[in-house]
């Protein structure tokens, strides 16, 4: 791609876009709609190159910019939008894995399960990425490693964890699914926006 | 491989579901590389480019349409009212004039001085550049041009529909740019069109001669270039990057100069959103799929949007159509 290519992408002064940012937080619609047509195209190549699903991306990318726009008062004090938007979209993709972590009960299924026939370059990617997967888990506090083993070399259920170390399955799933907290200190404005 | 590998490797590859999960697994679960995978996503995201293109100014009418909702429904409205009501009206002329001012934007910054023209709907403008090249501009349009040329050449910037007809200076070639084509000229009588809201670019040469380049990115047809001869029209469709050369008559079909619309082959869709910025006003259809394809039919500069409508119903004879102030509702008869 040329530079000279007369491909429409937005530029904004850090001047510009703090007085676009004012103006949103105003009410003006325009302004809005400037950082969106600035920032969405970005955002959404961004979290799909996570998440890998455009559509689902492009619903995340609708939402932030949906509760960005009924929030507009608090967000006047934004010093740089291109930085909260990034700490917002984090937040959303980090969200995402969560939920999709639990719902496929992904310890029993996906995690250990043998590699699929896939090819020698995603393979090698997997490998490593396992031995990060188990270093972590070797350095987990004991109750949660424990789980993790009793899940993974003795191949129970959440079920039967459960029963065994007598918590509740909650509890199990917490676990082995919920990232840490420390991991999801997210400030004040980004609460805001996703209401938790 | 280290964090920022391993994170750069994923975004850019796509793999199975298990290494998918594994990844989401690690990302969110490994609380000691926090920070490293914090600043490599930084700078995935410093370095992430967005095109704004179809889908982005759809989603932007999704946008437009649930703000609206809400603030109404929240009983927010008190006091912009006029912007609800503007939301409410085409898409058309609001994008334009954002990206309008979005490439205003980008050219200020190289520190020539430009002038940009935008003529509203339902109006045609004619002017004459420095150079005495002689432009007219079709309903809908923005066009944005140096005040003073370079010594080695002559560049405008299209969004919309305009006719060309360049004065000779054979050491400064006229180029046309637009968001998915550009065409370069000498000397030579052309028409180019690149609405930001239609599926195709396309140019149609009238006089001498001109080459056009696909500069629209990643499509099969990037960076191709082609020199046209008099009375040919090159179309390009944006989805497929498929390019279409074929002759036609050039002066008759340039002559929406003259108020008249003619289409050869066109669908429905882009009837619609022609007769939208001749008469200035909203049609809204859905199902335009539904109204086929190919459309031969010439509306005459003095035609009534009534005349106009009743002559492509008589065409189609599928649809019934009713107006209200400035909106028009098209429904298509089974």
């Amino acid at each position: 791609m040329c530079a000279s290519m007369p491909q429409i992408f937005l530029l904004m002064t850090d001047s510009e876009e703090i007085k676009c940012v004012k103006e949103f937080a105003q009410g003006n619609s325009r302004a809005f709609e400037l950082l969106f047509l600035h920032y969405q195209p970005k955002l959404v190549a961004f979290i799909d190159g996570f998440i890998k699903d455009n559509e689902e991306a492009r619903d995340m990318s609708q939402d932030i910019f949906l509760r960005l726009w009924e929030k507009r008062l608090e967000c006047g004090e934004i010093k740089s939008f291109k930085a909260f938007l990034f700490k917002t979209a984090k937040f959303a993709i980090y969200n995402y894995f969560d939920h999709q972590l639990v719902n496929s009960k992904f310890v029993e299924q996906m995690l250990f399960a043998p590699i699929e026939t896939i090819s020698a370059d995603e393979s090698l990617f997997a490998k490593e990425l396992q031995e990060l997967i188990d270093f972590t888990v070797k350095n987990m506090p004991d109750q949660r490693r424990r789980i993790f083993e009793m899940s993974r070399n003795e191949g129970l259920s959440n079920d039967e964890i459960a029963q065994k170390l007598g918590i509740s399955k909650r509890t199990v799933e917490n676990h082995i699914t919920t990232a840490l907290a420390a991991i999801r200190k997210i400030t004040g404005l980004a609460i805001l926006l996703f209401g938790c | 491989m280290n964090i920022e590998q391993i994170i750069r490797t994923y975004f850019n590859s796509h793999f199975s579901d298990a290494t998918r999960r594994k990844f989401a697994w690690w990302l969110v679960n490994s609380p000691d590389e926090e920070k490293a995978k914090e600043t490599t996503m930084e700078h995935i995201w410093e370095e992430s480019i967005g095109r704004i293109d179809m889908q982005t100014l759809n989603d932007l009418e999704g946008l437009r349409s649930k703000m609206k909702y809400n603030g109404m429904e929240s009983g927010n409205a008190s006091g912009r009212r006029g912007y609800w009501l503007a939301a409410a009206a085409v898409a058309l002329i609001a994008v334009t004039a954002l990206t309008t001012y979005l490439i205003h934007s980008k050219l200020m910054t190289s520190g020539d001085e430009f002038v940009h023209i935008s003529v509203p709907n339902g109006q045609t403008r004619q002017l004459y550049l420095e150079d005495s090249t002689s432009v007219t501009i079709n309903a809908g349009t923005t066009l944005i041009y140096p005040r003073h040329f370079s010594k080695d050449k002559r560049n405008v910037f299209l969004i919309g529909e305009a006719n060309f007809d360049i004065m000779k200076d054979a050491a400064r070639p006229f180029t046309v740019e637009t968001q998915s084509i550009n065409v370069t000229a000498l000397g030579t009588k052309f028409d180019v069109q690149a609405y930001p809201d239609a599926t195709t670019a396309s140019t149609t040469l009238e006089e001498g001669r001109t080459q056009v380049e696909i500069v629209e990115p990643d499509t099969k047809t990037s960076g191709m270039k082609y020199m046209m001869t008099p009375n040919q029209n090159l179309t390009f469709h944006r989805g497929s990057g498929e390019v279409a050369l074929t002759e036609v008559n050039a002066k008759r079909r340039l002559s929406w100069e003259k108020g008249n619309l003619i289409f050869e082959g066109e669908d429905f869709k882009t009837i619609l959103q022609a007769l939208e910025r001749k008469y200035n006003v909203t049609i809204i259809c859905e199902h335009t799929e539904r109204m086929g394809g190919e459309y031969y039919v010439k509306f005459h500069a003095d035609e009534s949007l009534t005349e106009a409508l009743d002559i492509l119903n008589k065409l189609s004879h599928h649809f019934t159509y009713k107006q209200e102030e400035n909106t028009v509702y098209i429904t298509p008869v089974k």
